[in-house]
């Protein structure tokens, strides 16, 4: 607003430092026809010049905000996948080799993932976008049944590689709920 | 109000459900840090767990030491009882309250 009230201020400096200019000089070099510009008519010009200039640009504006806060939520959406993955990843390691170093990185890397999705919670409810509020709360839900399918009991105890098809089958269900919930959360976005 | 915390007071690295599965279990926290603290009836101050410090945490030690513990002593006294910190991962007091309030018979 502040922006508009100097651009109008200038186009009406401008016309009156012409006007006054030119009755000062009233004889001067300038052609006849010079004096025969309705000024009032260039005054309504370059106010309505103005005028629209400025809606365009804050128009433009709010366009572009929208579109960056759409793109810092899909950005943290992408960060939480990449950990989620990597967590999913090394529990792979960690099935087919179960030493405590696998175990332990498994517990690290869940630790980063739930960073990066309280993260992701925290931008999704300071910025307006369009993923509903029972979306957040279900990416909660995700996290934590993948946790609990992947680090409860018997994890960290595993004798050998890890073949019970139905904690491995739990595990994936998860991980791709986890997945499904992402990826609507971004088709939301640019709906 | 006591204050522990698990880096300082237990570990950096804890380990899974049972002893038997390695160092640093859940039972363990629970029998050595915890339960003394709930076995006087009469003690009803709080007790602040701070969580920040260490490698990640299993939802087996999780479960076995905080569920755990209302199991042997109610849902309700736990919670009341219990507060937790974690600036680190913000996320994992809830997850440690639902564990209490879902206690799994074991």
């Amino acid at each position: 607003m502040n922006r508009l009230v100097i651009y109008l201020s200038l186009s009406v400096a401008l016309v009156a430092g012409m006007y006054f200019g030119m009755q000062i000089a009233n004889n001067g070099l300038w052609p006849d026809s010079f004096w025969e510009i309705k000024y009032i008519q260039v005054l309504d010009i370059l106010i309505s010049v103005t005028i629209a200039v400025f809606v365009v640009s804050e128009i433009s504006k709010q366009f572009n905000y929208g579109l960056k806060q759409r793109e810092l939520v899909a950005g943290c959406i992408d960060e939480y996948e990449k950990a989620l993955s990597s967590a999913y990843d090394c529990f792979s390691r960690y099935a087919r080799e179960p030493i405590k170093g696998n175990a332990q990185e498994v517990l690290r890397l869940l630790k980063a993932a739930s960073n990066h999705l309280s993260i992701m919670i925290e931008v999704i409810s300071s910025v307006q976008c369009s993923v509903p509020e029972h979306m957040r709360d279900k990416f909660e839900t995700c996290f934590m049944s993948l946790k609990i399918a992947m680090t409860d009991s018997p994890f960290g105890s595993d004798k050998g590689a890890v073949k019970d098809a139905a904690r491995l089958d739990k595990i994936d269900a998860a991980y791709c709920n986890a997945r499904k919930g992402m990826f609507k959360a971004k088709l939301c976005l640019y709906k | 109000m006591k204050k522990i915390s698990i880096a300082r007071d237990f570990s950096v690295t804890p380990g899974f459900r049972y002893p038997l599965e390695g160092p640093f279990s859940g039972q363990d926290f629970r029998d050595k840090h915890l339960s003394p603290l709930f076995d006087q009836q009469n003690d009803d101050s709080l007790i602040e767990i701070n969580l920040d410090g260490v490698a990640g945490y299993a939802t087996s030690f999780l479960e076995e030491a905080f569920g755990g513990l209302a199991r042997k002593y109610g849902v309700d006294r736990c919670l009341f009882r219990l507060r937790f910190i974690s600036e680190e991962e913000p996320l994992l007091p809830s997850e440690i309250i639902n564990y209490i309030k879902n206690t799994i018979k074991r």
